[in-house]
């Protein structure tokens, strides 16, 4: 399990910072639209993935050998990353969304 | 410990109606070193691929102890070192050994000394030939059974070549390995059966005298 984790993190690792910007906007919509926005944050989310899998397609396809001959293929990698990431996202909306609406309803 | 045999037959490969693979029987077993050689484009490094799994053909039966298997890198069966370098960037090559490396080769492989000096560097910090030298020690001492080394003696000086050379050798004592290379007297020299590639079909080799029928060699 250890070793499977470092690996999801050496291929988490290049697109953290993309994904992170896509989830801060997704969250951003979420705040300033409430539930509405979750067809938007849905896309967003979406979009960001397809981004990390063209970065990573154009960029470092090279390196998918690395996670091939440690026995996991390229699509396992990706499944492993966008199921942490949702994770993250998840995490992330918690933590800002819980204070903001509740800051909102003391402030009435 | 257990022997296996990796075999391989009935691979079709066509690119643009040009058939590139059509009569490969290839076996190979943990123990041995198997010289795979062949022109340029003569499909080598089609075939290893395809038995890696990361190339996908018309028809192929890869299978390891008679058992099929599709893609040859699941559950760690085979290993194989790509022409181009293939370490992600940006990371350390002692964090991209860890889970990469057999546990119970660990201690051989991080007392090479290519390891020792190297280990706290980035794929970006290394030279084309010391990179090429990490990559093909991780491959070797990685978990498969069987490796398959697609010019494992390019890019490096002669003197890492012989090294190299013997480490394949230990380490065919309890993995099969598969290599080619255009450097063929490297091949030569660490192979026990020579397999020559020839118009899409795998002949067996036995002395000099059927490479040059083959046209692989010049008469001398």
């Amino acid at each position: 399990m250890k070793r499977l984790t470092t690996l999801i993190f050496h291929f988490y690792r290049p697109v953290f910072f993309v994904n992170l910007i896509f989830s801060l906007c997704a969250i951003f919509n979420l705040i300033k639209l409430g539930l509405v926005a979750m067809p938007i944050v849905l896309v967003i989310k979406i979009f960001g993935y397809l981004m990390c899998v063209g970065y990573q397609y154009f960029f470092s396809a090279k390196s998918y050998f690395y996670y091939r001959n440690a026995g996991f293929s390229a699509k396992q990698m990706y499944t492993y990353i966008f199921i942490l990431d949702a994770l993250i996202f998840i995490l992330l909306s918690t933590i800002i969304l819980i204070p903001t609406y509740a800051f909102a309803h003391v402030k009435g | 410990m257990h022997s296996h045999t990796l075999k391989v037959d009935s691979v079709q490969l066509e690119f643009d109606d040009r058939k590139i693979l059509q009569d490969v029987f290839l076996s190979c077993s943990t123990g041995e070193v198997v010289g795979l050689l062949g022109r340029n484009g003569c499909g080598k490094s089609s075939l290893l691929r395809i038995i890696f799994g990361s190339l996908n053909c018309g028809y192929k039966h890869v299978s390891v102890d008679g058992q099929h298997i599709s893609k040859g890198y699941h559950k760690n069966r085979i290993a194989y070192l790509p022409q181009h370098n293939y370490l992600p960037s940006g990371i350390k090559i002692c964090k991209l050994a860890k889970p990469f490396v057999d546990p119970l080769l660990w201690s051989n492989f991080s007392d090479h000394p290519a390891y020792q000096q190297h280990r706290y560097k980035t794929v970006g910090e290394l030279s084309g030939g010391e990179l090429r030298q990490l990559e093909t020690l991780m491959i070797v001492y990685s978990r498969a059974d069987f490796i398959l080394l697609d010019e494992p003696f390019t890019h490096i000086s002669p003197v890492q070549a012989d090294t190299l050379k013997t480490l394949v050798k230990t380490c065919a004592k309890t993995k099969g390995i598969i290599v080619t290379d255009h450097q063929y007297y490297n091949v030569l020299g660490v192979s026990d059966r020579i397999i020559l590639l020839d118009n899409g079909c795998t002949r067996p080799i036995k002395d000099d005298a059927d490479l040059v029928t083959y046209n692989y060699l010049n008469k001398k």
